[in-house]
């Protein structure tokens, strides 16, 4: 009895391989096609401890107004959040399957949101810049955008995982569209709500920060022009602010997502 | 003179300074043994045998296992010690995604290089006794089917098989069957009582049935509160004693109580 | 109603009220320092709106034949960034877990992951330039940064879930760290890992356009450079494309979703 015990299937052995190669293949297809230019890279990063050394001096004069570029960076990203907020809320409510009392609505909501969620915020922020102009109201139109953007689908997506029935059997009672979504809807969907308004904060402040970088204002705006400026000691104390105040809104953010949760 | 397998010498643990959930165990296992722990939940039971292949570390004491002091070893000594231990889970702790087949293999694994075992260059022997083993446990309808695709009883019967393919000389068993419904139990407590015999492997049992205990156990260790408190023939073990270890906790130690009964699993054999 | 209710109940109405109030300053302070008007960000909208319509619009499709090399490109390093991020984030998932080789690895992988995570991806894209110069690979690069952050983190959740639970029985056997992680990790963590790699491919579509300025080729700085030279024509054919890419990738990744979770 000298019949081999296979470990798998051949079906499935067959399967496992194509799929392997196929990935491979494609891996080694896309690399190529980029033609990717590896000698300029190596040169540059031939240089890297140098480069390195330079970034470890620490401008300490940048300080003051890093914390302050930080805070308005931060206010942008609120202020987005504030606007969108609310709105996100009324679109949602007027756009969720379970409870639209318009289904083209519904539709025009869902696809604008979409429409605005596909478009990358740079671009957006670009256009509308080119429209509006540079300053805070262009950055606070684009972020707030972006919110909605944001809020809008994670809204919907929480309101459609609620139990149909009790919009039906409050409405069996005679309640008009407004009670269902008051006394139905509001109580179950407003803790998850918050959560996503508190997901949303830390992306909308590093939003604020990426688009700083082309020239509205904030930490994002210092940064590019000390890079311009080859002042190493600059973009190493500005990082250094950065990445501690993403930090702390992190942690503080958890916190409160924790006591939302209780 | 009965041949010593393992050598437990005044065993303490604690987790941290002031609960003691190991009080310094002493006990002798002899080959061929089929030893059944009872005790109530949080007496230290689990504790106790992890501390058996180092799953756990103890604080203090020592563990001598064929010879080897298992506390002073580590690394590829210690993974050496383990792959002559074979052990089963309360959960199964099969590779779900995994077929039959494969996860059985899995016990060879402590004696396979790893290169050999990433290529799945098992032996024609060691498959074959993977299939036989399977036979025996009546899965061989099954060995490409993904673990997690199996009833209850089945995967620790599969379980029972991987451990087997370790060619162990000690195996440790963590309530085998407290995720099992009645009758799937009696067909695993059947198997492990039938090949363990067969191969004359020592076997130490977590149970809280005492009713199995009694019925398979060559002896019978209790353990309360970290200490053991009866070491001896099941013969002896009065219903005075059960009462004495399973004080306050009464409820545990029946074959059948309402939440086996609600929470295991509906599948059977 | 215990004489122990009527206190606490006032204690948590006050902290209740304290809280909204300190959400009112928080929300409303940011609008008067940065000098933004909420009214005018409204009346922005229809502003935008019209803007767009009279110069953006129609889009001029006489270049379409030159922008497929472009999408191609864009493709393409969304592709192989996805490959890059899927391989690395699994590394330093397991070196981020509770299957760490050891703990000082441990801490370590994880401090720099945070660290990787809470500067936004615009920014190390801008320090990648700065040190290593605009190129295809550097590109690559920061557009893998945009997803390790977050992947590295998922699946260290994920492969500490599977590690709690099956990966016992594998140890308790004498299995070696390789094996255990081969044999025992692998098989049961493919799921979310096919599932977070198709989520940061969508996520990579879209920050190729953006990246596309540092290097990460194709749509990106053409849609830049076309709205910085006010072809808005132009730019509203490529940002087209672009959101007809983006919306496709969503559609063919809730394909494939469907497909695999049947």
């Amino acid at each position: 009895m000298e019949t081999k015990i296979q470990l798998t299937k051949t079906k499935e052995r067959i399967y496992n391989l194509s799929l392997a190669m196929s990935l491979i293949l494609l891996f080694i297809i896309s690399t190529t096609l980029l033609n990717l230019d590896m000698n300029h890279f190596w040169s540059r990063l031939y240089n890297f401890p140098e480069v390195i050394k330079l970034f470890w001096d620490l401008n300490f004069d940048s300080f003051g107004p890093g914390i302050e570029q930080l805070a308005i960076s931060v206010m942008l990203g609120i202020c987005g959040l504030v606007i969108g907020g609310p709105v996100a809320f009324v679109l949602a409510f007027l756009a969720a399957d379970n409870l639209a009392f318009s289904t083209t609505l519904s539709f025009i909501i869902k696809s604008g949101v979409s429409l605005i969620r596909a478009v990358p915020n740079l671009v957006l922020m670009l256009i509308i810049v080119a429209c509006l102009g540079m300053g805070y109201t262009a950055a606070v139109v684009s972020l707030t955008l972006s919110s909605v953007g944001f809020l809008t689908k994670t809204f919907i997506s929480t309101i459609e995982e609620q139990d149909k029935s009790i919009a039906d059997t409050l409405s069996a009672t005679g309640a008009n569209w407004l009670q269902v979504v008051v006394h139905g809807f509001l109580p179950n969907v407003i803790p998850s709500f918050l959560v996503w308004i508190t997901i949303r904060m830390e992306s909308s402040v590093a939003e604020s920060i990426s688009l700083g970088v082309i020239g509205v204002g904030g930490i994002g705006m210092l940064l590019t022009r000390a890079i311009r400026q080859y002042d190493y000691a600059t973009v190493s104390m500005l990082i250094i602010i950065i990445f501690t105040g993403m930090l702390i809104l992190e942690l503080s953010l958890n916190y409160i997502k924790k006591r939302i949760k209780s | 003179m009965k041949k010593t397998v393992l050598s437990i010498k005044d065993l303490k643990k604690s987790y941290n300074k002031e609960q003691m959930v190991l009080k310094g165990l002493n006990a002798e296992i002899y080959e061929g043994e089929f030893i059944v722990v009872i005790g109530p939940s949080g007496a230290g039971k689990s504790t106790f045998i992890r501390c058996m292949n180092r799953m756990i570390d103890f604080s203090n004491g020592q563990v001598i296992f064929d010879g080897i002091s298992i506390s002073e070893v580590k690394g590829k000594q210690l993974r050496e010690v383990r792959s002559k231990i074979g052990m089963i889970f309360q959960h199964y702790n099969l590779i779900g995604r995994t077929n039959v087949i494969k996860n059985v293999l899995h016990g060879r694994l402590g004696e396979t290089s790893f290169l050999k075992s990433a290529l799945g260059l098992y032996s024609y022997e060691e498959r074959k006794e993977a299939y036989n083993l399977l036979k025996r446990m009546g899965l061989e309808e099954h060995i490409y089917k993904k673990a997690k695709d199996l009833s209850g009883g089945q995967m620790q019967r599969v379980g029972i098989c991987r451990a087997m393919m370790q060619r162990p000389k000690l195996l440790l068993a963590d309530e085998p069957i407290a995720s099992l419904d009645p009758k799937s139990a009696k067909i695993v407590m059947e198997q492990i009582h039938q090949i363990t015999k067969q191969h004359q492997l020592t076997c130490i049992m977590n149970l809280h049935q005492v009713d199995y205990a009694k019925k398979y156990a060559t002896r019978i260790i209790g353990i309360k509160a970290g200490e053991i408190v009866y070491d001896g023939q099941p013969e002896h073990l009065t219903e005075a004693m059960i009462n004495f270890i399973y004080e306050g906790k009464e409820q545990e130690k029946t074959l059948l109580n309402e939440k086996e009964l609600a929470g295991g699993l509906t599948y059977g054999f | 109603m215990d004489s122990k209710g009527v206190p606490i109940n006032q204690g948590k109405k006050l902290k209740l009220s304290l809280t909204i109030i300190f959400m009112c300053v928080v929300a409303s302070l940011p609008f008067f320092y940065l000098d933004v008007n909420i009214v005018e960000v409204m009346t922005s909208l229809p502003k935008l709106i019209r803007f767009f319509i009279h110069n953006f619009l129609p889009p001029n499709f006489s270049n379409l034949r030159a922008y497929m090399e472009p999408v191609i490109e864009t493709l393409l390093f969304a592709i192989v960034g996805t490959y890059i991020s899927a391989v690395l984030s699994f590394i330093l998932g397991i070196l981020m877990s509770q299957l760490s080789p050891n703990l000082v690895i441990r801490v370590f992988i994880q401090s720099f992951v945070t660290f990787l995570r809470n500067i936004p991806v615009l920014i190390w894209a801008s320090l990648l330039v700065f040190v290593f110069g605009i190129g295809n690979i550097v590109g690559l690069i920061a557009l893998s940064l945009a997803t390790v952050g977050i992947l590295s983190r998922m699946y260290a959740e994920s492969i500490d879930e599977i590690a709690s639970s099956k990966l016992e029985a594998l140890t308790a056997s004498g299995a070696s760290y390789l094996q255990i992680i081969l044999h025992g990790l692998l098989p049961e963590f493919i799921p979310a890992w096919i599932n977070w790699t198709l989520f940061s491919f969508e996520i990579n579509i879209r920050a190729s356009a953006i990246l596309g300025t540092v290097g990460a080729g194709g749509l990106g700085i053409l849609i830049q450079t076309n709205l910085n030279l006010r072809n808005f024509h132009e730019a509203t054919t490529l940002i087209i494309i672009l959101v007809v890419m983006v919306l496709m990738t969503e559609m063919a990744i809730s394909n494939i979703r469907s497909r695999i979770y049947h």
